[in-house]
């Protein structure tokens, strides 16, 4: 099953000649864990921005489970797409329980109260991500490392089939950043669509099936790890590589 | 729900301030007349504070800067530009509403949302400096009308300065009452969006990540917090800081979640405007507008954030 279907998307900031996206086809089924790498300025963050209708294309058409992204209102798009920016979070006074309740408001109505099932899946995002000793604490008393894993946690309390994020590994310990990784691999067992802009390329390679590369505004390079040309990332990334069974080494050129 | 009890305080603490007021406020000879303007003094009074500390707490939200402030962003500057027009042009205002007022003011928060708007992020610094030009710009323009045009002296004056000693005229009574318990009743359309109030307060890419239309919550908050921030300078005129003030108690106390922080704030702007009035009234020998006290009270508080009183986490 398709998940997301991108055809021919074009994109540049108003006022602005310099296309950002330049032109980009892709399709994404269902239960793969994708990678998206690529240089600063690569236009992964503008993407991210695109298939979140944060930012509108000047062309081009994304489609979610097959209809197109101007049908969906925010609120349904959130309901399929757990989605994480890259952007910190301002300090906040509402602790850790009010912000995971935030994460179920796509299921929610004006008049609706959150039911138990709402509540199972909090508990249980907490469980998960190991943030349960300070839950009742406000956000702006955390540290970047716990808020990080707090943000991981809202993710899955909205529980959505998609999960789309944008450098969650930034501000993680190497312990919780292998953590990560591993837990969205094995949400492909429940079938979630996992695509995660990472900066680290080896991590990247390690973890996910498939490589999305992008350069400039272009995809260099969309499918399998095993198939990408190693050469290609010395050509992007401006480094020698050596790859080593699953994992990548890089040098100076 | 569990903060409740404060907002259960706020109410109490409010009515004994009201019955306070009531009775030592020297009541004079008491003809109905003077009755009335007592009443509507007091019920100016009350929802003055109400509305724009609640419009304070809805703009530090949208725009993530606890110094946000109608008064300081230049939403009242930009009413009483609009509110001067329409008195010398003879625009008469119906419910106490003036069209100009509604506009301008609106037109004051997009300007200065745009003017302090980076790459993303609304900058604190840059959002101060606007509203304050606006500020600089309505009195000025205020000014200069009140020199070219005499007639209307009198009532800008008023509004200049806060006064809420209006002597309503004939017929001005029912209207009056209205549009009190209009403002009253707007900020429940806030607490339907109190869910997406919270998210907006975290940032903009975080509420479209929990699926807010953030175009349209802006819209929303701009639109109503200018209408009746232009009601209230339309009555009882430029008063600033029970916003800034007000909302960042409440939330250092309660916590940040508007379902909560909303109708308290309300009900502690409403007191800390009866306060200021019941200082102005008592303890000075001349009757003080409003707008006077409660800036002689905000400035040094805004200080008092503004070199990091307020919380800016530890991570910063």
């Amino acid at each position: 099953m398709k998940v997301i279907e991108v055809k021919d998307l074009v994109f540049r900031y108003p006022g602005n000649r310099e296309e950002i996206i330049k032109g980009i086809s892709f399709q994404v089924e269902q239960g793969s864990f994708v990678a998206v790498i690529g240089p600063n300025g690569a236009g992964k963050s503008t993407l991210y921005r695109l298939i979140l209708k944060e930012l509108i294309p000047n062309s081009g058409v994304i489609e979610v489970w097959g209809k197109r992204l101007s049908e969906y209102r925010q609120k349904e798009l959130a309901k399929i797409i757990s989605a994480l920016p890259s952007d910190e979070i301002e300090d906040s006074s509402l602790t850790v329980d009010e912000y995971l309740e935030l994460g179920r408001y796509p299921h929610s109505g004006i008049f609706k109260s959150l039911k138990k099932l709402d509540y199972n899946l909090i508990e249980n995002a907490k469980k998960i991500t190991d943030i349960e000793k300070f839950s009742r604490r406000f956000l702006f008393e955390l540290s970047k490392g716990e808020l990080a894993r707090v943000r991981i946690a809202r993710t899955i309390v909205q529980d959505g089939g998609i999960f789309l994020m944008d450098e969650p590994t930034a501000h993680l310990d190497i312990d919780h950043k292998l953590w990560l990784l591993s837990t969205l691999r094995r949400l492909k067992a429940h079938l979630k669509t996992i695509i995660i802009i990472l900066h680290d390329v080896g991590m990247a390679f390690k973890y996910a099936d498939e490589i999305l590369l992008m350069d400039k505004g272009e995809i260099k390079y969309f499918g399998k790890k095993e198939n990408l040309n190693p050469g290609l990332l010395e050509e992007v990334f401006r480094v020698k590589v050596k790859m080593l069974e699953n994992n990548l080494l890089f040098e100076e050129r | 729900m569990k903060k409740l009890w404060l907002l259960k305080i706020i109410v109490l603490v409010l009515i004994l301030g009201v019955s306070v007021y009531l009775y030592l406020v020297p009541w004079s000879e008491g003809p109905s007349t003077i009755l009335k303007l007592r009443f509507v003094r007091l019920l100016l009074t009350l929802v003055a504070g109400y509305t724009l500390s609640i419009n304070g707490a809805v703009l530090q939200s949208v725009l993530r800067n606890q110094l946000a402030d109608p008064y300081l962003v230049g939403v009242t500057g930009g009413a009483l530009v609009g509110f001067t027009l329409g008195e010398i042009s003879g625009i008469r205002s119906t419910f106490f509403l003036s069209l100009p007022a509604f506009l301008f003011s609106t037109a004051s928060i997009v300007l200065v949302y745009y003017l302090a708007k980076r790459g993303g992020k609304v900058r604190k610094e840059l959002l101060v400096l606007s509203g304050l030009f606006i500020n600089f710009f309505s009195y000025s323009f205020v000014f200069l009308m009140l020199v070219s045009k005499r007639e209307v002296l009198e009532r800008i004056i008023y509004v200049l300065w806060g006064y809420t000693g209006i002597i309503l005229r004939r017929g001005e009574f029912i209207p009056f009452i209205s549009i009190t318990i209009l403002l009253f009743l707007i900020p429940i359309i806030f607490l339907l969006l109190a869910k997406e109030l919270d998210a907006i307060s975290l940032g903009e890419a975080e509420a479209v990540s929990i699926g807010v239309d953030v175009e349209k919550l802006k819209r929303w908050a701009f639109l109503l917090t200018s209408f009746t921030t232009a009601i209230i300078v339309s009555l009882a005129g430029a008063i600033g800081f029970i916003g800034l003030m007000i909302p960042n108690i409440v939330r250092r106390v309660i916590g940040g979640r508007h379902m909560v922080l909303l109708p308290a704030a309300g009900f502690g702007g409403a007191l800390l405007a009866l306060f200021a009035d019941y200082i102005s009234k008592v303890l000075t020998p001349y009757e003080l507008p409003l707008g006077i006290i409660t800036s002689l009270l905000g400035v040094p508080f805004f200080i008092w954030l503004l070199i990091g009183g307020g919380y800016e986490g530890n991570r910063s």
